[in-house]
Formats: C-alpha cells, structure tokens, sequence
C-alpha cells in the first residue's frame, strides 16, 4: 500500500481505512497481534493480514471491510488536529492550480494534511510538495504520516512560520497554496517564491475582511485575473418513496370502469403518472408489493432523491485565485 | 524548444478578462477577432503571459507595466449619489460614426476613451465608483489587448462551458475537478472511461496520468470523441497509453481469448472493411488489390494499428483490474456502469456523471439494491457562487451558474 500507488493484498505495516458503514470509517495501521474494539466486536490485525483490499472480514459480532486510502477517504478519517479542508474544496484548488505530476508547490499552513495528501496526489511522482506549519507539534505528526503513507519522497515539512520569515525559497515554484490568518503577510514571500516563467496562487480565508486584505495586497504585488468564489456540496439521500393519493370523489369514467376492488391496485399500474412508477426493476417491485399489501389508501411510488441532512454546510471558506505572470 | 515560449504551430488562449479564444500560431496567419485584423507573428519567441496589444494590423507586446493601484476611494469619500441622473442616449455626444472614424484615423483606446469621457454630459454627475465602472466597460469594449496563455484543463473547461456547454453535458468546472479526486486520478492508473465530453474529461485525465498508467475509453458511434484534445497537445508518449474500444463490444470482452485473430472488428462503419485473419501487413495490401495508392495502404496500416490497439486494451480490461470507472456521456449511464463495473478491481472508486439527476438515482437503486458489490454511493451536486471583491463594493456576483450536473460516486468492494 501506498497513497500513490495501488497494492491488492494488505501487509502489515499499511494504513488501511476499515469501512462498518459510509457514515462509519476509521483509519488503522495494520500491525501484527494488534486487536481493535468497535461496534462489531473485536478485530483481529492477523485476520486482516494477506487478505485482498475490499474483503469483507469476520469479526466476534458482525463483518466490516478494508478499503486501499485513498486522498478522499483519508480526508474524512483522518485525526483532525485543525479544522481541514474538504473535498469540494480541495477539488478545485487542484483544478484552479493548474496542478498535474512534475508541479513544485508550496502549502501553508500544514494543519492536519488533508490538502497535503491530495496535493501529493496531483503532483507524483516528478514533483514536490513544501509544506510549511508554525506549530512544531503538527508539523512532526504530519511528516510522521506522509511516511507512514508512503509518500515521504513527494514532500518536505518545514516547521516555520511563512508570515514572519518567508519560504526561504526563490524562483521555484509553479503553485502556492495559503490558509492563514494573515494571507498577506505571506503573499510578498510567495511572490518571490514562484518561478519568474510565473504561477498561480490560492489563499483561503473564512471571512470576507481577509478576502477583501488579501486581493488588496495580491493586486499591490502585481498579481493579475484574480477570482473569489466559494462551492458547496448538496449531497442527496435516494430512496422508493411512496405518497398517497388524495380522494377526489367519483368521476363518471371511473364508474364506467371496473369495480372497487381494483382500486388499491389501479393507481399503481395504470399510466398515471406514466413515468413515476418504475415496475421494470426487481427491487422495486418488491417494495411496490409489500406496500399494496399493507396499505389501504392509494399511492405513487417513486424513486426519488431528497437533501441528505436538513442541515448542510452553509460555508467553508472563500478561495482566491490568481495569476503571476513574467514582466 | 523551451517549453515557456511561444512558437510556430503552439496551441494556444488569446485571453481578455474571461474571454477566451482558442488560436493556432502561424507566423504567416491573420487572425480577425474584436472587429479588428491582425497578423499572428509578433507573439512569435515571447513568453507566455506576455501581453499584447494591437497595433496598424500587428501584435506589439504591451511595454508597460502598469501597476494597478485601487482606487484610494471609500464610500465614505463619495459625496454625489445619482438622484438626478436620467439614462438617456443623447448623455453621449459622440455617434458610432464618430467613434469609427478615430478608430480608422488610428487613435489609441485610451484617446478614443477619454474623448467618451469628455463628451459624456453626465460623466461628471456620477459618483466616483460609477466613473471607474465607466471607464472598465469602455476599456473592455475598445482595448484590443490580448494576454497569451497556454492551454490548461482549467481554461479548456472554461472555454466550452461559457460558449458550447451542451457539448460537454454541461459539466461544470467545479464538478469536473471533483471527477478526477473521487475517482482518485494520478500517475500510474488504469482508467475505465466513458464520455461524450468532446474528450474535455479524457484530456484532464491524460494530463494526470502524465504518459503513466493507461485510459481504456469506450465508445459508441463512429469513433470516440477526442475534439477537446487539440488543446492539450500531448507528447506521443502520453497518447500511446490511450485505447478506444466500442461500447458494442462489452458483451464479448470475456469471451475473446488472447489470439489477435480472434478479435471482432466491431463497428460495422469502419472502412475499408477488414479480415479478421489479417494482422500482418503485406496480406493487408494484398486484399486491398482494387488501389494501389499509397494513401490507401497508409490507411490500412493505422487500421492494423487500431485493430492491434483495440485488442491490447480488452486484454487489459479482461483482467478485471481497472482501478476506476468514469462515466460521464448523455447516454443512460446505468447499462453501462453494469455492465463495466465487473472490470473494476476491489476497493476503487468509481464516479458518474449526468447532466440530470433522475439517471442517477435509477443507477444508485440499481447499484444498492442489485448486490453489485459497491459500498459508500453517494449523489451529489455542487452550487458554486463568485465574488466581485473591491473596496466598499464587495459583493456576490449578479448571475450564478445555475447547474452543475450531478454525480454519483461509489467504492467497490468484494462480494
């Protein structure tokens, strides 16, 4: 296993994510004798050893799966140590970077390394990564994890405070990444730090007065197409959803039609609604089944998809862009 | 060749805020664009970034660098509002006619510009935001100056969804970086692919993989959609790992053993019709005797060549270790993620794209309840909202793009 590189079999030593449900994953590192407790009773390390990364393994009080990291599902299990970006977010950094493998970038803050590992991802395996982070105790956990993933060629973690001292580093970068409290502190720095061919730049800020501080300086330094935006995910449930149909009384045609006893059975397999209701599919049939037998009242069924929590992120942060371009 | 400058035959982006035009370098070529002519070859050896203006029919790097300092004004300073002014076309004194004519004689934007301002009866009524606001639209409109850059996934994705979205599903940019994260793209994969994105989605794929790992895009109709990929430019190198491979021949993939010979043409349109039998080249020209042009033996050796390539790429699906599958085509997706899904190895992600979502929902019922061995599905889209931010004036942007399309992600595991 590696982040940047599929394995089949699982090996002691791995960083696997173990899967009882999509709202329920941990990490683990697979090491010999080492049990786990949770929900499905205890998992023991040995009997995941050798097995193929999807395998469904036995526990004392149910099963669970092992699933090969990826930068995604480290993103939603990994320890947080700060608030961390997310994959919607993250998505269109990489995108808005213009990042693919060979690509020097630099990132700071390191926080918890959720970026981190996706920047790795984009860049490998001619690439590189400076991660800079100002807390000593983060910048060791992160450099001790990009290890432990396999990944320690792509990056450097400097424990360094961009704002006060710089990057250090000139003329060499494609990219630069900052999520700090004080974004135009570092812009100057950063300005130095991309290649003179020029780069782009990304600096995300919770509140609006960084972003407004933050395009001030960047337009200062000379940085040109400068672009705030922010994106959100909608995710949605999907499920056979069944409403009952109001009484509208009789009509003439309905009495020239066949008798009461069709009446349960009619809604559901004339044509109204025509496109509603799904009869060729096996699953659904046989909720369309169940409920004709437990209802008395009349009903649509459908499949149909609805806001997967009532309360959703309403906002993350605000991403800026920009490009510097050769004078 | 050094890759940052630009020379004859680049693809490249004539860039003037967000709009974008996709030109190809040739010295001798004039190109007609804003109502104006111009000749390519200035840009010929400068960097790319670099700045031009048109000038007598000829593309002159912009020498300053104006540094653009914000406007020292706050609201606070504003001392006029507009309670008087009325919106008239008489406020302008110069006719089109007139405008046409500085033009012709060969004045700069900025005369023409400031001749606008002058003649402007409200001008200097409005408030001071308003002037600068006045002044970007006709900076916007007479400026002929042109930034040159190269093509990125970005600006490609950019191009196609403000001028022909249809074209790629509607696939908005947020959306289409989402595809490449969740289906875990990077150097060194095998790629499962389906689109009927003009090849937008193949090229961000092809630029990640970076010439490692390999794409198996399958198809229907004559030939897979590539139109996208022009932009890119790729090296040969990077397109030798690319197959095409017609829908129409899933079916089959199990059966077809590892005899070359053994491989169905497919799709019936391909012309000139060939021999199952004939792999070696001078039994091609034999039953090619009709004509013995050489453009015709040309064409039947790429056609060996996509018959060889066709049957090296369902070899490597057969062996049911693609690490992901991406749909993302105007054609019901649920058909064809059940029918490729059992090519896809255990633990790896696989990502649907449709412009509607209804698709979707029937595929994530499908993939749910069918025990078709995927684990975390989740239906998604994404709302995406820009900022104009200056000073005091700091606010969303008027319009927002109102769809994204939909997508629907999934992990496979091991029945």
């Amino acid at each position: 296993m590696s982040f940047l590189k599929y394995n089949n079999k699982i090996k002691e030593g791995d960083t696997v994510i173990i899967h009882l449900s999509h709202k329920s994953m941990f990490p683990a590192v697979i090491q010999k004798g080492k049990t786990l407790n949770m929900q499905y009773g205890v998992l023991k390390h040995d009997n995941i050893i050798d097995k193929t990364f999807g395998s469904k393994i036995e526990c004392s009080k149910g099963y669970i799966r092992v699933l090969h990291p990826t930068a995604e599902l480290w993103t939603v299990t990994l320890p947080h140590r700060t608030q961390i970006l997310y994959t919607t977010d993250i998505s269109m950094i990489v995108m808005q970077l213009d990042l693919k493998p060979g690509c020097v970038v630099l990132e700071s803050g390191t926080g918890s390394g959720s970026l981190s590992h996706a920047l790795i991802r984009a860049i490998a395996p001619t690439g590189h990564l400076h991660t800079f982070e100002f807390h000593q105790q983060r910048s060791e956990k992160a450099d001790e994890e990009f290890i432990s993933h396999r990944v320690k060629d792509m990056v450097t973690v400097y424990h360094k405070d961009v704002c006060s001292d710089g990057f250090g580093l000139t003329d060499m970068a494609d990219a630069v990444f900052l999520d700090l409290p004080h974004p135009w502190d570092a812009i100057p720095h950063a300005k130095q730090a991309l290649k003179s061919s020029g780069g782009r730049i990304c600096s995300f800020s919770p509140c609006i007065e960084q972003v407004q501080k933050s395009c001030s300086t960047l337009k200062e330094c000379g940085f040109s197409d400068l672009e705030t935006m922010e994106s959100l995910l909608r995710t949605y449930n999907v499920s056979t959803t069944k409403i009952p149909l109001a009484d509208l009384g009789e009509h003439e045609e309905d009495l020239e039609e066949d008798t009461e006893e069709d009446t349960t059975d009619t809604i559901t397999e004339d044509e109204k609604p025509p496109k509603k209701v799904k009869m060729e599919d096996e699953a659904n049939n046989k909720m369309a089944d169940q409920s004709k037998k437990q209802s008395e009242t009349p009903s649509v069924i459908f499949n149909t998809t609805q806001p997967a929590e009532t309360v959703q992120a309403g906002h993350t942060g605000f991403l800026t862009f920009a490009t510097l371009y050769p004078r | 060749m050094d890759l940052n400058t630009i020379s004859e035959g680049n693809q490249v982006f004539f860039k003037k805020g967000d709009f974008l035009k996709a030109v190809q370098i040739r010295k001798n070529r004039t190109l007609y664009m804003d109502k104006k002519k111009f000749s390519l070859a200035g840009v010929l050896g400068h960097p790319y970034g670099t700045k031009f203006q048109v000038t007598e029919g000829r593309l002159v790097k912009m020498e300053n660098w104006l540094k653009v300092t914000e406007a020292a004004t706050t609201s606070d300073m504003i001392t006029t509002d507009n309670r008087d002014l009325l919106d008239k076309d008489s406020n302008q004194k110069m006719t089109r006619d007139d405008i046409m004519d500085l033009k012709e004689k060969g004045a700069s934007a900025d005369n023409i510009i400031e001749q606008l301002v002058e003649n402007s009866v409200t001008f200097k009524t409005k408030t001071e935001f308003s002037q600068e606001k006045y002044i970007k639209k006709k900076k916007k409109k007479h400026l002929a100056e042109y930034r040159i850059v190269r093509p990125t996934t970005r600006l490609i994705c950019q191009m196609y969804f403000d001028t022909k979205p249809k074209s790629i599903c509607c696939m908005r940019m947020d959306t289409l970086s989402q595809i490449l994260s969740y289906a875990n793209v990077m150097s060194g994969i095998n790629v499962m692919l389906v689109e009927t994105c003009q090849g937008l989605l193949l090229g961000a794929i092809i630029d990640r993989l970076a010439g490692s790992g390999q794409v198996v895009q399958f198809y229907s109709g004559q030939a897979p959609p590539r139109q996208a990929l022009e932009y890119y430019s790729f090296a040969k190198d990077y397109m030798s790992n690319v197959f095409a491979v017609p829908l129409s021949l899933v079916s089959i993939i199990d059966k077809v053993n590892d005899e070359p010979d053994e491989l169905p043409t497919g799709n019936r349109n391909e012309t000139p019709k060939f021999d199952q039998a004939t792999t070696n080249k001078d039994e091609a020209k034999l039953d090619l005797q009709e004509s013995s042009d050489s453009a015709v033996s040309k064409s039947s050796l790429r056609q060996t060549q996509r018959e060889k390539e066709k049957h090296q790429a369902i070899q490597l699906v057969k062996a049911k270790q693609m690490d992901t599958l991406i749909v993302a085509c105007k054609y019901d997706p649920t058909p064809i993620v059940t029918s490729l899904l059992r090519y896809v190895a255990p633990s790896r992600p696989i990502v649907i794209y449709c412009q509607y979502q209804q698709p979707l929902v029937e595929c994530y019922m499908q993939l749910r309840y069918q025990n078709l061995g995927v684990v975390n599905l989740k239906l998604s889209e994404t709302w995406t909202r820009n900022y104009q931010v200056l000073p005091d004036r700091t606010h969303p942007v008027v319009s927002m793009s109102a769809a994204s399309g939909f997508l629907l992600t999934g992990t496979t595991v091991i029945q």
